[in-house]
């Protein structure tokens, strides 16, 4: 009885980081995003998770807007790409 | 009443900006390295990102009369490479896995990865293991977005995600589609979408905790 109570209530850290995952893919129905700030008030390793995951959400932007600057297209490439621009002109 | 019509067609036409142009000899001295560039993070292997440019080039020259000017030839190049990537992400979900991404494989459940990070039994069913739990990070996050050896880390932290995690994610961050276009070109459901993202996530904070944190 009491478990059951419990698990109404309260996610299970697996759930929990489940919610904090996909909350970037879709938004939480209010059920959950109550439920996840419970669980997040009483779970420091949740807490955690969600501190790092909108840490790499952030990263992930910024190596997607900056990506490999210094990179370039190898000049041999560059050079047969272009010989068959010339070709089939 | 044909020709109100067509003087009202032909002043449409009129007003309409200027066309932009379309040079393919300068393709590649002004678009190769953007391309290449825009590439490189979205796949995972250098080749892999050449090969895509110069399909994209090669694709564009060959329908350069579909070329209408209403965007600029830039854009235009990159809807192209971006499908390409998008096949290419489709591609490689067809193909056979290799030994190490069969042990970390993809959508199944009961490969062991939850259970390695949470309790499987026992009234605490469900909460980390001790050992799994993530540690503290400390207070200086931001300063490791300016740090190249932290976004060296991270970028192969992506590289070792499975397949089809890794072309979720891609399409996630680096391409900005939504779940629904996700679902879509990947052939998979929602639910399945649910379980990449979160496992992809789980992994990535994992492997920046074990080689990033522990420096
Ligand atoms: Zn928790």
């Amino acid at each position: 009885m009491l478990k059951k109570m419990m698990n109404t209530l309260m996610l299970t850290c697996s759930k929990a980081t489940q919610l904090i995952s996909v909350k970037a893919y879709r938004k939480l129905s209010v059920s959950e995003k109550v439920r996840l700030r419970l669980h997040l008030l009483t779970c420091s390793a949740c807490k955690a998770f969600n501190l790092q995951s909108t840490f790499i959400d952030k990263a992930l932007e910024k190596l997607g807007a900056h990506a490999a600057h210094h990179h370039h297209l190898p000049e041999e490439r560059k050079a047969s790409i272009q010989n068959h621009i010339t070709k089939n002109l | 009443m044909i020709t109100i019509n067509r003087r009202i067609f032909n002043m449409a036409e009129n007003t309409q900006p200027a066309k932009h142009p379309c040079n393919p000899e300068s393709w590649v001295e002004n678009y190769g390295d953007s391309l290449y560039r825009y590439t490189l993070v979205r796949v995972n292997k250098p080749e892999e990102a050449e090969d895509l440019v110069q399909e994209t080039f090669f694709a564009a020259l060959k329908n350069k009369n579909s070329f209408r000017g209403d965007s600029s030839e830039k854009t235009w190049l990159f809807n192209i490479l971006k499908n390409k990537i998008i096949d290419h992400y489709r591609k490689n979900k067809n193909k056979p896995l290799t030994a190490s991404e069969l042990s970390a494989s993809e959508t199944e459940e009961g490969d062991g990865f939850m259970e390695r990070l949470f309790k499987n039994q026992g009234f605490m069913e469900g909460h980390w293991n001790a050992d799994n739990r993530p540690g503290k990070w400390g207070q200086n996050l931001n300063d490791a977005l300016e740090n190249n050896e932290f976004l060296t880390i991270l970028k192969a932290c992506i590289k070792h995600l499975p397949q089809m995690a890794s072309a979720v994610f891609r399409m996630k961050y680096f391409m900005e589609e939504d779940s629904r276009f996700i679902c879509k070109e990947l052939d998979i459901t929602p639910s399945n979408l649910w379980v990449l993202a979160h496992r992809s996530k789980l992994q990535i904070r994992e492997c920046l905790e074990k080689n990033w944190m522990d420096k």
